[in-house]
């Protein structure tokens, strides 16, 4: 039967990011947040969060195709920031709604040696039969 | 109740650059549009915007759109075009229509230059067909697939009219007669690193000929550790034909990624009405 439905599974990415890395070109250490499967995956937010003290400097999230090429889409900057018991560390949320093809994946890089949590709230769909 | 339909993208694309100063149809028309004939089981087509794109400087005039039913051709609207100095960082005359006109099958969509001045004349549409009204019927859905478009260019090309280098953006896919296209909201273009004042520039593509339909301004931009280099967002909402190709080239040999986050469809097969 076609159904018009399509079923959703949640598919949230995690990773943490602390190794330097100013190429802007995909090359260096990156980190996987996510990899797209079944029918494709719906990106809804991405959360960037340190883990401690920041200096100047800045994130980086890339798109990665099923060939392993990384394809810079986006960059945060990073505040100084002084984390202390009453000070929180930075964070940011990232609103746009991307569309992953299934096998690529969204990567995350950082300029400096500081510790982030990159977090990926995103949803996998499959169709239903026709 | 009457069950759903399929749909089909029929993008419409045509340069004009014959003047023609009449308003009753009379003299030179490019056809946009053929709205798929009734034959091909088509109830019509949906046009849900037209990108008039200049590729060159323009003087003040008019573009014309008319609808030809086969026998008159009624004038539909007229787009005033200012005068614009293009250049290598000043972008030619755009102007996007976003009423959505509906086409019997066979109608046909023409367009018209006041001056003898090149306009890309582009129709984002799609062309549905009914499945049977049966109370029971479960067909007549869709099934939707992403398609991340990728691409880095960084190879000069200043030209407007598609020649030179041309990269593909995302290609819609064709999985058989029940492929509907790609739907393409939007695309993103990010420098890979600083970037001089310029422009990249994004084509749709038949396989043989390209259409420019917009010009993105890229600002001087200095990449440091803290500065991010330069991010647009462009939205097109367009759907793309089975076998259309999206292409971009940049004015400067500066990089960018272009990043297409797209969907296939694919329609459900249902008997037609």
């Amino acid at each position: 039967m076609c159904s018009k439905n399509a079923q959703y599974s949640a598919n949230t990415g995690n990773v943490t990011i602390s190794v330097a890395n100013p190429n802007l070109n995909g090359t260096g250490t990156l980190g996987t947040v996510i990899v797209a499967s079944q029918d494709g995956t719906l990106i809804k937010n991405i959360s960037i969060k340190a883990i401690g003290n920041t200096t100047l400097g800045m994130v980086r999230l890339f798109v990665a195709d099923n060939l392993g090429n990384a394809f810079l889409l986006q960059e945060v900057m990073i505040p100084a920031n002084l984390q202390t018991g009453v000070v929180k560390t930075f964070s940011t949320t990232i609103n746009n709604a991307f569309i992953l093809k299934s096998g690529y994946q969204l990567k995350a890089s950082t300029q400096n040696a500081e510790s982030f949590n990159v977090t990926v709230i995103a949803t996998n769909w499959v169709n239903c039969p026709c | 109740m009457c069950t759903n339909s399929q749909f089909f993208s029929d993008t419409g694309m045509v340069n004009i650059a014959t003047a023609n100063p009449n308003l009753n149809g009379s003299g030179v028309l490019g056809t946009v549009l053929v709205a798929l004939p009734g034959n091909t089981s088509s109830k019509g087509t949906i046009v849900s915007s037209i990108t008039i794109k200049a590729t060159g400087s323009t003087t003040e005039g008019m573009v014309r759109l008319f609808i030809d039913d086969g026998t008159t051709k009624y004038l539909y609207k007229e787009i005033y075009v200012p005068a614009v100095t293009q250049t290598s960082v000043q972008p030619a005359f755009l102007a996007v229509l976003n009423d959505e006109l509906i086409l019997d099958p066979g109608t046909m969509l023409k367009a018209s230059t006041q001056k003898s001045e090149s306009f890309n004349v582009v129709a984002n549409a799609s062309a549905w067909k009914d499945c049977v009204c049966d109370d029971v019927s479960p067909f007549g859905e869709i099934q939707y697939f992403a398609n991340t478009g990728l691409v880095h260019i960084s190879t000069p090309n200043s030209n407007l009219n598609g020649t030179g280098p041309l990269s593909n953006i995302i290609i819609a896919s064709n999985s058989g007669p029940l492929s509907g296209g790609t739907q393409v909201p939007y695309v993103t273009v990010k420098a890979t690193a600083s970037s001089s004042l310029g422009m990249v520039r994004i084509f749709i593509s038949d396989g043989t000929n390209n259409f420019l339909i917009r010009e993105i301004q890229i600002p001087q931009a200095s990449q440091t550790a803290v500065e991010p280099t330069f991010r647009g967002i462009i939205p097109l909402e367009i759907f793309l034909k089975p076998n259309h190709i999206l292409k971009a080239s940049t004015q400067n040999a500066d990089g960018f990624n272009l990043i297409a986050a797209a969907s296939d469809w694919l329609n459900c097969d249902c008997p037609l009405s």
